[in-house]
């Protein structure tokens, strides 16, 4: 416990200094609401934030787990075959390279203003980091292991079980903490493009009606709701990862 | 039985021979040294034996059953950190596929024999330098191989580890009589374990000297302190300063 004091100390300074320059500075409260204003909503409307959390999260764990799934299997089928792998691998990049605002329309186009849609875009923007990491992890076994599984005759499907896959564990866990993250940011902008007029009810809906609205407090507590969203979805990856990786021994040798 | 190599030649690129028209027959049952400068091609030498490399020319002749039953130690112990000792040690049976009693039986004895029964079911991770070599050399221990292959396998131990190990190694061989190859850098080392040494010298690769070590089975660690251990090994160091001149 000891060690979260400091930044709670920080935390409790920081709405502070936020208090006294509202109140020093005279700030309008359409440029920047008192935490006051903003700790209200929080109680006054907390059912409506978490149900428009809620809503997001499910479209970031969707998208989340999907894109382990599909990522997996692409890594996987990269690490068997070079053709494979030469000829996914530019257009891994290449999409990897697209801002997301920029296909999340053409998503929108083809599936729907839907959740459908929501869950694609989360998938596809949380995808790479798994695609690389895993792959990465399946391909780099040291020469001498590969040479001792080649002396015992191993088969490609034993080295992909009893090696690869093990060894690519602390990868894996890498990966999935920057996607998890990811589909966070997905999960939302993906509902951005859906608009007012779409069927989801999620963070992204709240923040723009309230900005339309002009209901700043409102507005700096989805605001906050969303990054509490992915801050917690990020920390069960890594903490489930972590606890993974020492439960297993995955963890990658250090002599 | 006996492996012989005949005019083992191995190129790496066209001009620079790594190995060069290297001839050795291996008597079944033996134990030799390998020592020699760096670069000498000692580690190719065992690779080829291994069938790690192939030889760019030259025969070489094993005989089937000693080809099936080769074992390799590498320097680095290679383990399998999310295995426990037992499970890296059954792997070589694992991947034939023989069933899981048999495995663990065999695993048992193997562990036994090393003196890692204890720690059979700990992880890598919680060993030792000495205890993750004498894992590795289970595992190449528990398919009962005739040929057993070392490339500098206790290079990184302290020297206690490495003379307590060096006579392990000798106690299961004197019972197995399998044959061993076993490359070195250490002078001790090669005459206190080997019944020969083979001395290299490089450019281009091949056995300089061939020097019997001629001394009372079986050895125990004292043997270093007399007179006739000293005589064999200022045999092998004179072999040894005259390649590296």
């Amino acid at each position: 416990m000891k060690k979260y004091v400091p930044s709670v100390i920080l935390f409790i300074t920081f709405l502070l200094i936020w208090d006294l320059a509202i109140r020093s500075f005279n700030i309008s409260p359409f440029i920047l609401p008192s935490p006051k204003a903003v700790f209200e909503i929080f109680a006054d409307q907390h059912q409506e934030l978490l149900d428009a959390t809620l809503q997001s999260a499910l479209i970031a764990v969707a998208g989340f787990v999907l894109s382990i799934l599909i990522g997996t299997i692409i890594s996987l089928l990269m690490s068997q075959s070079k053709i494979i792998e030469l000829s996914i691998y530019p257009y891994a990049i290449f999409l990897q390279a697209v801002p997301i605002v920029a296909i999340a329309p053409v998503f929108i186009l083809w599936f729907g203003a839907g959740t459908k849609s929501m869950i694609l875009i989360s998938m596809i923007i949380s995808l790479f980091p798994i695609v690389t990491n895993v792959s990465t992890g399946l391909r780099s076994i040291e020469k001498d292991v590969m040479e001792m599984m080649w002396l015992y005759k191993a088969s490609r499907w034993q080295i992909l079980w009893k090696v690869r896959f093990p060894s690519a564990v602390p990868n894996f866990v890498i990966g999935a903490k920057t996607s998890a993250g990811l589909a966070v940011v997905g999960a939302i902008v993906g509902e951005y493009f859906t608009g007012l007029s779409g069927e989801s009810r999620g963070l992204a809906f709240l923040i723009q009606s309230n900005q339309q609205n002009a209901n700043y407090p409102f507005l700096f507590a989805t605001s906050i709701s969303a990054a509490l969203l992915g801050f917690i979805i990020f920390s069960v990856v890594s903490t489930l990862g972590e606890w993974i990786i020492k439960k297993g021994h995955f963890e990658r040798k250090v002599s | 039985m006996q492996i012989n190599l005949n005019q083992i030649s191995k190129y790496f690129d066209a001009n620079k021979a790594i190995l060069k028209d290297l001839s050795l027959s291996i008597f079944e049952g033996e134990v030799l040294g390998l020592i020699g400068p760096s670069g000498c091609g000692k580690s190719t030498l065992l690779r080829i034996l291994a069938g790690l490399e192939v030889a760019t020319h030259g025969d070489l002749e094993i005989p089937c059953e000693i080809n099936q039953q080769t074992s390799f130690v590498f320097q680095d112990p290679a383990l399998f950190e999310w295995r426990t000792v037992a499970a890296n040690v059954g792997l070589p049976l694992e991947l034939k596929g023989i069933k899981n009693s048999i495995i663990e039986h065999c695993v048992e004895v193997e562990l036994e024999r090393v003196g890692l029964l204890d720690a059979a079911h700990k992880y890598p991770s919680e060993l030792s330098g000495g205890m993750r070599m004498r894992c590795s050399l289970a595992r190449a221990l528990v398919t009962n191989p005739k040929l057993l292959l070392l490339d500098e396998p206790f290079a990184a131990l302290d020297e206690m580890t490495r003379d307590q190990l060096n006579q392990d190694l000798l106690n299961i061989q004197s019972k197995n009589k399998m044959t061993i190859l076993f490359v070195t850098h250490n002078l001790f080392e090669a005459t206190y374990m080997s019944q020969r040494v083979l001395v290299m010298q490089s450019n281009p690769g091949k056995i300089a000297a061939d020097i019997p070590v001629s001394l009372p089975e079986p050895r125990c660690l004292d043997l270093r302190l007399t007179g006739e251990f000293q005589d064999s090994l200022k045999l092998v160091q004179a072999a040894l300063r005259e390649v590296d001149k």
